[in-house]
């Protein structure tokens, strides 16, 4: 196995070296470059001065330090000899990238962690039990329920709950005004992580408003989730369940949780296990819409920020995280399937 | 169906008229008999127009209704007499006049009359009442529309806070390395100026500075006695002046920078001994396009020498002579006095006992320009928020700072390369050199401050750092070392590479600079907040901010920010769009009613669409005219801004001194358009809706930037109207970074923006013809080149006399309206809503328009207490 695992891992150094490779060309085929967030006037030219005079010979400079002008294959060589010393800069403040990255990935990794977390504790249960009893009312409900909830698009019912919430603040605030009690008085945050005066509360009073804070856009992050992965768990429970070892468990005289929780669980977990693949890069990409909306600092808003303004740094190392995530998952997603599923086995035939 | 058609000259209808009546129900016949009557109005038009070019005719009062065809013959005599009965207003008039008399005043101001009509087509133009509706320079009202301010009058009382929106981030708040708007807005209340400009009446007053005398530049001719100056050109004998002639750079054969010509000049004594930082001026033989009319002015180094590149190819007269300054009094015969008016002024010393001037006669001296010397007296109470005095010092790390190639401030840097030399000449005095005649000269000299960082602190903080661990425990200093010279002395000069490096990076000052403002950084929450606290030991104590606290919440979504307003999690919503502030806060809404006041302000900037005058059909001015005449400019304001915002007709901010108000926009009328398209040859031909001349239809694209509604709406408005008169117009929306690549490539059409600028802007950067070709990447996107702009905005430069710089703006308005390089839009207000316990609030007509410094709340309407 350890061989195996070995393998796998020296096979993923061209599998990046073709996909940094690629990424990077994408990146410079997209027109404009990080001047043109320095000198393109929209937020220069609102200072009053760079609509003025003076940008042109400034653009030419900054072309020159950052080899814009360079042949591609040059700037190539240039970004990789900068990746593996870690020099990783933001083009137009020329500090390094690691300070904004890592904190907005420590954002993104928690919040997507919890979402995870708790699309999985629910979504399991909710496929076992539409796959045990399929058809049945409970199935039906639980069935439209969740693709009326797939179906929804996560901006408009992010912003209706923020409206919601906007509307109860008001009312419950209207009604404490009412009875005197101004101490009651609240408002239930509906943007960013943290109250204005959160770093002078006590510990308790932090972690309640950071819970707080949490909950609307975590709540908009797992609803679709939740639907995907419960019809994909009823899915794989179905095509279990119709099997003949589990009419045998069945014949042999198990009882039906038996069945379902020894025998048909772990088979049915590959459709999940496959998805993992797919979830490890995710749990770091985070959710642009959302975090825009709820103004979270996390990589989505980082990343596509840094898309608008050409910070080609910040893009690629985005880009190679993901992938490297993504291999990885395969890579883990394969294990798992050999200790799920003991017909599977690392060693070749031959 | 023949008979519809009027065409005697018949130059275009030869093919046969739509048939109406087959097919089709009787909407289908009308529509098409509709379609015909049009031909017939076209082809009458281009008759009339036609028959008027051949007779030098006008046609008065072109209906922009659909004008039956008889009134279309109706020709009248020529312009003069056109127009007397619409009376322009009395205000109109006045407006006029004023501009009449300024002529009068300044014969040598190039005069140019508003453009009443193009190839005896009238223009025309919106009517009076749209014209200036507010005073410049009128005071301020304060707390408009707050009618709980009104009821209940209170006093400035210092507490409580305000957190007001952002819809961007600075990447760092170095006012050295960054200046986008976010960044400037929050500077205003850390970095001062030495002069202020004053919110309402946009003049400079006294402020880091207390006063300062400006003086003028002499150049005495080169065999001056006592002070006899030579050039050598490239190693040849002392001269007292030559001509060179400079070559465009040659492309070199194989790839790479194409090779720039480079003289050396080198400044001498009569010995031929090297005089260091002598003055060589270059002067232009005959006319040289770009080049200024009153010289390139350079001084040479410590060593004597010169390198002159990089200037505007031509045969230039080169000149040397010594440098004195005073005020210059012109006496008879060219003769001038110059009388030194600072006490440093080395004139005064040289001066014989008890003379205060000296008399130069005409021979005796070779150039003059004005107002270049400035001495700035530092106010000695100023001081910096850690409560280090500001001195002379601070400003002269500044300039070291700016100066340093390595520091990051490449905008900032040739902002200021015409700032030649600053000289501390005291703890509080410092002497700065501008390098030419320049009406914003004294702008950028007292401007220096707000690019001011603390000498000391940096001093101190060089001793602990570690972001630059070479440099740690070396003493900064103003002297120039190399790094050698740096190791071996243990110093870091502010000039030098290393601390180039280390004043990029390191965070101390980059996330909380040091200023000497009535607020400091208290902290920066990255992608979040940036925290003021108020200075309490302002050295400026009546000046002095009232909230405790400014806090600047980055909200980039306008949804989410008014969403925020209403949550109570910010007091300002700074720049909402014209949408949101009129139908979002309609009626006004019961949670904004009680509890806010909307509110809009003018700032500097307007919106324009550029055609590229490299496009043939584009570089006809009657093509230009005409579609300038098809967007419903009035209608479009009402309508889709709400009022919110006032037509300009020209490039100038409307309430700043060079914005020429007798000069009217041109009004929207497709069928003067089409007579104007009809003329300059475009017709349908082929009768596919489009116009064409010569086969090549009338079709462009209009490339705009990706997310401004207000742009999508106003475009979509402007193509639908092109179409009416046969105009094709694509639509290419883009976003930003891909945008401005193209605008820089001038790969375009037609492309929609906004300026913002100052109050008076200098028109070289946008109308020069310098910036006209196509490897220039500036923003003459356009490509406008016109001899008579090129010779006004040379001259705006110079002009000091400010009257006189208006009328040569005004000049410079008028020929801008009649060629229309831009379609001038408008002046669009600015927009926001804030918490109504908040007093002192004023909305100035200076960006960003209002100074939280001012803002207060009573006592007993305070919400965050302070501890």
């Amino acid at each position: 196995m350890a061989t195996y695992i070995f393998r796998r891992l020296l096979l993923m150094i061209p599998t990046l070296f073709g996909i940094l490779v690629l990424s990077f060309i994408v990146i410079k085929s997209t027109p404009g470059d990080p001047a043109s967030g320095r000198f393109g006037g929209a937020a220069a030219a609102q200072g009053g001065m760079n609509a003025e005079r003076g940008t042109e010979d400034a653009e030419k400079a900054f072309r020159k330090n950052f080899k814009l002008d360079e042949p591609l294959y040059v700037q190539f060589f240039w970004f990789v000899g900068r990746i593996f010393r870690g020099e990783m800069i933001y083009y137009t403040k020329q500090g390094s990238i690691w300070p904004d990255l890592i904190p907005a990935m420590k954002i993104t990794l928690m919040i997507n962690s919890i979402v995870f977390l708790l699309v999985y504790l629910l979504a399991i249960p909710m496929g076992i039990f539409s796959a045990t009893a399929p058809h049945s009312t409970g199935d039906r409900i639980m069935t439209l329920t969740l693709f009326v909830l797939y179906s929804l698009p996560s901006f408009w019912v992010a912003e209706m709950l923020r409206l919601g919430v906007l509307e109860s603040n008001a009312a419950w605030n209207a009604a404490m005004l009412s009875q005197d009690a101004q101490e009651w008085m609240f408002n239930y945050p509906i943007s960013g992580l943290h109250d204005v005066n959160a770093d002078r509360f006590s510990l308790f009073q932090w972690l309640w408003d950071y819970t707080l804070h949490l909950v609307l856009p975590i709540l908009c992050m797992t609803y679709a989730s939740l639907a995907y992965i419960s019809r994909q768990m009823r899915a794989g429970m179905l095509e279990v369940v119709r099997q003949d070892y589990i009419r045998t468990a069945k014949a042999k005289g198990c009882s039906p949780a038996r069945v379902i929780w020894v025998h048909a669980l772990r088979n049915s977990l590959f459709p999940i296990i496959t998805l993992f693949a797919s979830l490890l890069p995710a749990l770091i990409g985070g959710s642009v819409i959302i975090e825009y909306i709820f103004n979270i600092p996390g990589m989505g808003k980082l990343t596509i920020d840094s898309v608008f303004s050409r910070e080609y740094d910040m893009i690629l190392v985005t880009m190679m995280l993901s992938a490297v995530l993504t291999l990885l998952g395969i890579l883990i997603s394969d294990i798992m399937y050999v200790l799920v599923d003991p017909r599977v086995s690392f060693e070749s035939k031959n | 169906m023949v008979g519809l058609l009027v065409g005697t000259q018949g130059c275009f209808i030869t093919s046969s008229p739509p048939v109406a009546n087959q097919g089709g129900g009787d909407a289908a016949a009308e529509k098409l008999t509709a379609a015909a009557l049009k031909m017939e109005q076209a082809a009458d038009r281009l008759a009339a127009a036609a028959d008027r070019l051949s007779k030098l005719e006008v046609r008065v009062g072109s209906g922009t209704g659909s004008a039956p065809a008889e009134s279309t013959t109706e020709v009248k005599p020529l312009v003069s007499e056109a127009d007397p009965g619409k009376a322009a207003t009395s205000a109109e008039a006045k407006l006029i006049r004023e501009v009449d008399e300024l002529y009068a005043k300044y014969p040598d101001v190039p005069r140019v009359e508003i453009l009443k009509e193009l190839d005896g087509i009238e223009i025309p133009r919106v009517k009076a009442g749209s014209g200036k509706t507010l005073e410049l320079g009128a005071g301020i009202p304060v707390d408009v529309g707050n009618p709980h301010a009104a009821n209940k009058p209170s006093q400035p009382v210092k507490g409580d806070q305000v957190i007001v929106r952002f819809n961007s981030e600075p990447k760092s708040l170095n006012p050295v390395i960054e200046q986008s708007a976010v960044q400037t807005y929050m500077g205003q209340y850390i970095q001062e100026a030495l002069a202020r400009q004053d919110n309402e009446t946009f003049e400079f007053v006294p402020h880091l500075a207390t006063k300062w005398i400006i003086e003028d530049s002499v150049k005495l001719s080169p065999d001056y006695p006592g002070k006899k100056y030579r050039l050598i050109l490239s190693d040849g004998s002392p001269l007292p002046s030559a001509e060179i002639e400079y070559l465009a750079p040659v492309k070199k054969e194989s790839k790479g920078e194409p090779e720039v010509m480079k003289i050396v000049v080198k400044t001498v004594n009569e010995e031929g001994q090297a005089i260091a930082k002598g003055w060589v001026g270059l002067f232009p033989i005959g006319k040289i396009l770009g080049a200024p009319t009153t010289g390139y002015h350079n001084w040479s180094n410590e060593q004597g020498e010169l390198v002159i590149s990089g200037i505007i190819p031509g045969r230039y007269r080169v000149l040397t002579g010594s440098e004195i300054y005073g005020k210059v009094k012109p006496l008879a015969d060219g003769a001038i006095e110059v009388t030194p008016l600072s006490e440093e002024n080395p004139l005064r010393q040289a001066l014989p006992p008890g003379q205060t001037s000296l008399v130069l006669k005409a021979d005796e001296y070779q150039d003059i320009q004005r107002e270049t010397w400035m001495t700035f007296y530092l106010d000695p109470r100023a001081k910096w928020s850690d409560g280090t005095p500001f001195t002379s010092t601070d400003l002269k790390f500044a300039f070291a700072v700016l100066n340093n190639n390595t520091v990051d401030c490449d905008a900032v840097r040739t902002y200021y390369s015409d700032l030649t030399d600053l000289d501390a000449l005291s703890p509080l005095v410092v002497r700065m050199r501008y390098r030419q005649q320049y009406f914003k000269a004294f702008e950028f000299g007292a401007g220096i401050g707000l690019y001011t960082p603390p000498f000391e602190f940096f001093k101190n903080r060089l001793k602990t750092q570690t972001t630059e661990p070479a440099i740690t425990g070396y003493e900064l200093t103003l002297d120039r070392l190399t790094e050698a010279e740096e190791d071996a002395q243990k110093k870091v000069s502010a000039h030098g590479k290393r601390f180039g490096k280390f004043f990029n990076l390191d965070t101390a000052y980059n996330q909380t600079p040091l200023g000497t403002g009535p607020y400091m950084v208290e902290s920066w929450k990255k992608t979040d907040r940036v925290i003021l606290s108020r200075n309490d030991s302002y050295w400026l104590p009546e000046r002095s901010g009232y909230l405790d606290k400014l806090i600047f919440r980055f909200l980039p979504d306008n949804t989410t920010a008014l969403q925020s307003l209403r949550a109570g999690e910010i007091d300002f919503n700074y720049r909402m769009d014209p949408e949101q502030f009129t139908k979002d806060l309609a009626g006004p809404p019961d949670w904004f009613k009680d509890k806010f006041i909307k509110a809009d302000w003018y700032t500097p900037n307007y919106g324009y669409y550029c055609w590229n005058l490299n496009r043939p059909y584009f570089k006809d001015q009657r093509v230009r005219m005409a579609l300038a005449m098809l967007f419903e400019k009035e209608a479009f304001l009402k309508n889709k801004m709400y009022d919110l915002g006032t037509m300009v007709s020209g490039s100038q901010y409307y309430f700043g001194p060079g914005y020429d108000h007798s000069v009217k926009s041109v009004d929207y009328s497709p069928e003067t358009a089409r007579d104007l398209l009809a003329t300059a040859g475009w017709i349908d031909t082929n009768r596919d809706g489009i116009l064409d001349r010569d086969g090549v239809k009338l079709s462009f694209e209009a490339l705009i930037p990706f997310g401004n509604p207000v742009i999508d709406d106003r475009t979509a408005l402007l193509q639908k109207t092109l179409k009416q008169v046969g105009v094709d117009m694509q639509i290419t929306r883009i976003e930003w970074a891909a945008f401005v690549e193209r605008l820089k490539a001038k790969d375009f059409d037609l492309v929609t923006l906004s300026w913002a600028m100052p109050v008076e802007s200098d028109p070289f950067q946008l109308w020069h013809s310098s910036g006209a070709t196509p490897e220039s990447r500036g923003s003459n996107a356009g490509s406008f080149a016109n001899n008579l702009a090129d010779e006004l905005i040379e001259k705006i430069r110079v002009t000091l006399e400010p009257d006189k710089r208006a009328l040569l703006n005004y000049s410079l308005h008028r020929l801008l309206d009649s060629q229309q390089p831009y379609l001038f839009l408008y002046c669009s207000k600015d927009l926001g809503a804030y918490h109504k316990r908040f007093r002192g609030v004023k909305w100035y007509r200076l960006r960003p328009g209002f100074d939280l410094a001012e803002w207060y709340v009573p006592k007993d309407e305070q919400v965050h207490k302070s501890e």
